[in-house]
């Protein structure tokens, strides 16, 4: 993807996340993945520096989302999809197998984020592992 | 008085070139910030209110469950996700300082910093009946 200047709200969403101890996605308007914490790379099992930026497509195939119970989440449904199509939060939660193969179960809380005069400038989610070990 | 954390500090100025009303407290549950969308629901300049305990902010705004019973303080999302450090989400009427109900969702999540440090929460609204 090409690199382009991103919207101040943007900027300092990733530079808040960059402190946050939470795993948190950061998503353009297109909902192509921008940047993902370390917190989340952990549970992910690849570094940001190493995946990059990357289309919807490309993240939903390379990180797939499952229900509860084993079924898979379709790129369309999954939890920050909906939120930006209904803009608003959408909480749920699933289970998310890692880069490393570990599945885990996962709450989610997906949110747009929205600018000033009307501006949808992308959405955010934060995770919680369940079951830590 | 103590700055606040660089995790606070940059919470509010994103909340601040936000058009989502936001609401920050502390590790407490004290009221640190909210932004313009903010002040519009719950009818109140944050100028005026300013920094407030949380058992004065919880209980400032008249809000109420779906039903109409009054929502106890323990049950606001943001009371939950600074106590359990866990997210918390809810829809209820609030009626602002200008008398005015409004059918909310609210999405509350606590702010965690890098060594276990509990920072304090965010709580954001969303208008269920525009």
């Amino acid at each position: 993807m090409t690199p382009a200047q991103k919207p101040l709200e943007l900027i300092l969403t990733r530079q808040l996340a960059s402190y946050l101890a939470m795993p948190l996605l950061i998503f353009d308007r297109e909902v192509n993945l921008l940047f993902y914490n370390a917190p989340a790379e952990a549970i992910l099992g690849r570094r940001f520096a190493e995946t990059g930026e990357m289309r919807l497509a490309d993240w939903a195939g390379m990180m797939p989302l499952y229900q509860e119970d084993g079924t898979p989440i379709p790129p369309e449904d999954r939890p920050l999809v909906a939120a930006m199509r209904e803009g608003r939060p959408v909480h749920r939660r699933l289970r998310l197998v890692g880069l490393d193969g570990r599945s885990r179960r996962i709450e989610s809380t997906s949110f747009p984020l929205e600018g000033q005069g009307g501006r949808h400038l992308g959405g955010v989610v934060i995770f919680w592992e369940l079951d830590q070990p | 008085m103590a700055a606040p954390p660089i995790e606070l500090i940059l919470m509010r100025q994103l909340a601040g070139h936000l058009a989502m009303p936001i609401f920050v407290v502390d590790p407490e549950g004290n009221l640190l910030f909210y932004n313009e969308p903010a002040e519009t629901l719950l009818g109140h300049r944050f100028d005026e209110a300013g920094p407030m305990p949380m058992a004065e902010w919880s209980t400032s705004f008249t809000q109420r469950d779906q039903d109409g019973s009054p929502l106890r303080p323990d049950d606001q999302p943001l009371v939950i996700a600074v106590r359990s450090h866990r997210p918390a989400h809810r829809t209820f009427w609030i009626t602002g300082h200008d008398g005015v109900a409004r059918h909310l969702g609210v999405t509350a999540f606590p702010l965690e910093g890098p060594e276990g440090r509990h920072l304090g929460a965010v709580a954001m609204f969303w208008g269920l009946d525009e």
